[in-house]
């Protein structure tokens, strides 16, 4: 048996409904009916009061309105198929990741948008079996960070350490993926122009006056290595005196 | 909710109203139809105790249905719920319109105190909206929902998003209040 009054109302409330009296109702809790029996007499006069109908003028009146409405808003936003929604989401999410990317070819290292364009290229790569294909992204990536470190000296008048040792690593990493070169191959050709674009990206620096001890040694590599492919292309060249060949093999592991 | 429960009633089952609803929601122009005719019927009977004159509850309602298919696309979850809380919402946003304005004069409030020729029942309608005006807006609101349109406790406690041990404790203390205020008003026409 219930304790609270308000529960003891909401029953005896629903006792009623069932068609009991208030009397025979609150016979069960007589330490409550002289507070109970005047709310029980008001809730069921409540309850008789009369339901009151609309007129069909104000439900004739309300209904143009919302035709009204119902019209402009059909106007304004057609109805769309689930399908179609998902399909304009995929669309913008690509839009946006396509126009993201394409922006973020343009950046250097210190850019916001330079991690984004580093975690492109390592998917590339990363979904690559091929060793020869393997090779291929080494040198475009040692050819971007040529790039990146002559735009670095453009935009920014400084040179990034990392960048420079990267863009080295690059080219030795994309031969060694290469091997065995055939030294009729465009690869070989290939290694070559990016060689020399490094050297002459190097020699661009020197020229602005950085004469750092990194950098110096970077365009003594260059060197190195565009000898040594030089020789790599005509071997007869080995019979000659070749001092930079041992250093060459050393850096390069060829 | 029970199948055949008092939310339904005006002849529309559960499933119907819910198939009604999915329609409208596509502006079905039929579907449309019936459910603001629907929708009118329910609101207009919890509007027109909660306001002074007739004419307030039928624009109330208008509003509210308009409110209603502005945002139907949109949505979600118990529908009746929905709607009474956007009624709930514009009768609380009439009544601040109207203190704003001063509208409340002692004219307008001579002009809803019937004369000795009008019926019994009008006069204690009267006398039921005035009441109400007086209880805090949840008093009201279960006050409505359970003894003028027939609503169960757990009916009123999805509608209001409360539990029904709550409801039963408003339900107590709105009579309660009620008694009160008719009892000082039957007192005060007396002396």
């Amino acid at each position: 048996m219930p304790q609270k009054i308000d529960e003891i109302l909401d029953l005896v409330l629903q006792e009623i409904e069932k068609g009991k009296s208030i009397e025979d109702c609150l016979k069960d809790y007589p330490q409550f009916v002289t507070e109970l029996e005047p709310l029980l007499h008001l809730a069921l006069a409540i309850r008789e009061l009369p339901k009151p109908q609309p007129s069909s003028e104000a439900i004739s009146r309300s209904l143009v309105k919302i035709s009204e409405t119902k019209e402009r808003t059909t106007q304004l936003v057609p109805f769309q198929p689930a399908w179609v929604r998902i399909a304009a989401v995929i669309l913008l999410v690509v839009l946006i990741g396509w126009s993201t990317l394409a922006l973020s070819k343009s950046s250097v290292p210190g850019d916001v948008l330079y991690p984004i364009k580093i975690m492109s290229e390592k998917t590339q790569y990363a979904l690559t079996l091929n060793p020869k294909r393997k090779a291929l992204f080494h040198l475009r990536f040692a050819d971007k960070r040529t790039e990146e470190l002559a735009l670095c000296l453009k935009r920014k008048n400084r040179i990034d350490k990392n960048l420079l040792n990267t863009m080295l690593n690059e080219a030795r990493t994309a031969l060694k993926f290469a091997e065995p070169i055939d030294r009729e191959s465009d690869f070989l050709k290939a290694v070559q122009g990016v060689n020399q674009k490094q050297l002459a990206v190097l020699c661009e620096i020197m020229k602005c006056g950085c004469c750092r001890e990194d950098v110096l040694a970077a365009l003594k590599l260059c060197y190195e290595r565009e000898y040594c492919i030089q020789y790599r292309a005509n071997p007869k060249l080995k019979e000659e005196y070749n001092p930079y060949y041992e250093a060459w093999n050393r850096s390069c592991n060829w | 909710m029970k199948a055949n429960s008092s939310i339904f009633n005006n002849d529309t089952s559960p499933d119907e109203l819910a198939k009604l609803i999915k329609d409208a929601k596509r502006y079905r122009g039929e579907a449309l139809n019936r459910l603001c005719k629907f929708v009118y019927n329910k609101i207009f009977g919890y509007t027109y105790y909660r306001v002074q004159q007739r004419e307030d509850a039928e624009d109330l309602t208008s509003e509210v249905l308009l409110k209603m298919v502005r945002s139907l696309k949109t949505q979600h979850g118990n529908f009746l719920a929905w709607i009474y809380r956007i009624a709930n919402n514009t009768i609380i946003d009439f009544y601040r319109r109207r203190a704003k304005r001063s509208e409340i004069s002692i004219e307008s409030l001579k002009q809803d105190i019937p004369s000795a020729e009008v019926s019994r029942d009008i006069l204690t309608e009267n006398k039921m909206r005035k009441a109400l005006a007086h209880l805090t807006p949840d008093q009201a609101q279960v006050i409505t929902l359970r003894f003028l349109q027939d609503y169960t406790n757990q009916e009123v406690a999805q509608i209001m998003g409360k539990t029904v041990g709550a409801v039963k404790v408003i339900q107590y203390r709105a009579l309660k209040a009620l008694k009160e205020y008719l009892a000082k008003e039957d007192y005060a026409t007396k002396n």
